[in-house]
């Protein structure tokens, strides 16, 4: 019955958890409070689809449309979406005060195609469709979250270096038969994406997949079949969410079939490719004494008893889902970070020569050290990259409970969009917005005018 | 990463203590990482040349924020020191 009483989900610590944050989080409301229908946004909205066929005609991406909101109704913008409330906030402060608040276990968007698959072959949510308006198992989260969470302790990351360095050498080959002959922009992604693959997957499992300098028919059949599943989920699935009419959510539409088909794909060769994790390992990485991820994720370093290991089936949908956000969030954020720096002629040139200060001659094949990483600041370039070109241009909170924000009395379960790629560029926070500058980063006043990664429990 | 101002007293939202929100996470940091190699290795081999530097650099949100493939213009990679 309590169970019930909270919500219907969680065990006797999530009940615990909810309470003690329902609690400490109990508004004390302010005498002027406004209103939610006066926050600003566009009026004459459709029935029922609201802004939905503005946001999906809009042809240079939805994160324009939410900009065009902005630029017209200020920091804070009210819409509706399919029946529901959203907001869009884009003032830093507003930002911060959605990521610090204290929720233990912060609700928010799910993609939608993804979850309705998963509902469909009855497979676990995992860490990133778990949490949302319409399926909040926390300890199924914690579940997942916990192993993954492992990442965040420094030395671990600092040890990746050595074997991402020696991606990063593979993708030079790339780089080196490419003759020096103009690429496209298109054909950047597919090599981005190889490095992304190459670079997570060594993390995982120490292997490497041969992706990097070879044409897509040299690649092993299985390795090409779950790239290209996973380049498809994330293709269909931006088709469904922002750029058709939705209506695969009643029928099984071309689209659903595409995206449901790219997901079987994906989970069938995940699985293959995870079952011969200990196989075929990279001789490279063989005894660098670093721990393969996939072997420290299921260590209960806390000795709890009620630990119990994540099983094959969620091992599998765990690194699928590392991969699938692996690929996709380093190649996209790494075709912004080439782009941007043959823009950048005059930075370019500095950092090169930082570069071969540190590492010797140009043209020499050096791996990275983490050394070199922090000598030539080159975290602040990325970081300065990411506030130009957001990766992810909007992040999302749930709340289950009313609260005020802005002044304004936001009621439960309106969809807040946490706008990244409007307070990025706010010129109350960054002088010169456009031009780039990357010892913003350590001077920032603000870090949440530029979290692309969004911050506390929930962020990626 | 400091707090710098404080949470607004319109808010009905009690701030955690920035102390204990994680301003980076597990995939941030990887992600970054995997970005500051590269970057760093290829710049010590290659300069990168855009076919036209003053092209805009056109987004085409996808589920995430991608260049749009229609950008006019094209990148190249030219060896260093050779």
């Amino acid at each position: 019955m309590l169970r019930l009483a909270v919500g219907g989900f969680g065990g006797s610590r999530t009940i615990l958890r909810r309470a003690l944050s329902l609690k400490a989080s109990t508004p004390t409301p302010p005498l002027s409070l406004k209103p939610f229908d006066e926050i600003p946004g566009p009026k004459n909205e459709l029935p029922f689809l609201g802004s939905l066929l503005s946001l999906i005609t809009e042809k240079k991406g939805y994160h324009i449309f939410y900009e065009n909101l902005h630029r017209q109704y200020g920091d804070i913008v009210k819409f509706k979406l399919m029946g529901d409330d959203c907001i869009s906030i884009s003032r830093a402060d507003l930002i911060k005060e959605v990521y610090l608040t204290n929720q233990t276990a912060p609700l928010r968007q799910a993609l939608d195609p993804w979850v309705m698959y998963r509902h469909k072959r009855n497979l676990p949510l995992g860490v990133t469709m778990q949490l949302s308006k319409t399926d909040q198992d926390e300890e199924e989260w914690r579940k997942y979250r916990r192993p993954i969470a492992k990442l965040l302790r420094p030395s671990l990351v600092s040890s990746y270096v050595r074997r991402v360095a020696y991606v990063g050498l593979d993708w030079t080959s790339t780089l080196h038969a490419t003759a020096a002959k103009p690429i496209k922009i298109s054909d950047l992604r597919l090599m981005t994406s190889a490095y992304g693959f190459e670079a997570i997957t060594a993390i995982l499992m120490g292997k490497s997949m041969g992706v990097l300098g070879k044409s897509h028919h040299e690649i092993e059949p299985t390795t090409a079949s779950f790239m290209k599943a996973v380049d498809t989920i994330f293709r269909v699935s931006n088709r469904m969410m922002f750029a058709e009419l939705p209506l695969w959510r009643w029928f099984n539409t071309k689209s659903a079939q595409e995206h449901d088909g790219a997901w079987d794909a994906a989970f069938a060769l995940g699985g293959k490719v995870f079952a011969e994790a200990h196989l075929n390992k990279d001789p490279r990485y063989v005894k660098d004494g670093v721990i393969d991820f996939f072997d420290i994720m299921d260590e209960n370093e806390n000795k709890d008893p009620d630990y119990r290991p994540l099983t094959p089936e969620e091992r599998t949908l765990t690194g699928i889902e590392l991969i699938s956000a692996g690929v996709d969030t380093t190649s996209n954020a790494a075709q912004w970070v080439l782009l941007c720096m043959a823009q950048q002629e005059v930075v370019q040139e500095r950092l090169a020569l930082k570069l071969q200060e540190l590492m010797g001659p140009f043209g020499q094949q050096i791996p990275v050290t983490d050394a070199i990483l922090q000598e030539a600041q080159l975290l602040h370039h990325v970081d300065e990259i990411f506030r130009l070109f957001p990766v992810l241009p909007t992040g999302s909170r749930f709340f289950a409970q009313e609260i005020h924000l802005a002044g304004y009395r936001i009621p439960p379960y309106t969809a807040i969009n946490l706008n990244n790629y409007v307070a990025s560029k706010d010129e109350r926070h960054f002088k010169n917005p456009s031009v780039y500058d990357e010892t913003r980063g350590p001077k920032r006043e603000c870090p949440f005018a530029s979290k692309t990664f969004g911050a506390g429990s929930r962020q990626c | 990463v400091q707090a710098q101002d404080n949470v607004s007293p319109s808010s009905s939202l009690r701030p955690l203590s920035i102390s204990l929100v994680r301003l980076t996470g597990p995939g941030e940091r990887i992600a970054r990482m995997e970005l500051a190699v590269m970057l760093g290795t290829t710049l010590h081999q290659f300069r990168i040349e855009l076919s036209d530097p003053a092209v805009e650099l056109r987004s085409a949100a996808k589920l995430l924020l991608s260049p749009a493939d229609d950008i006019p213009a094209t990148i190249r990679f030219i060896p260093r020191g050779a």
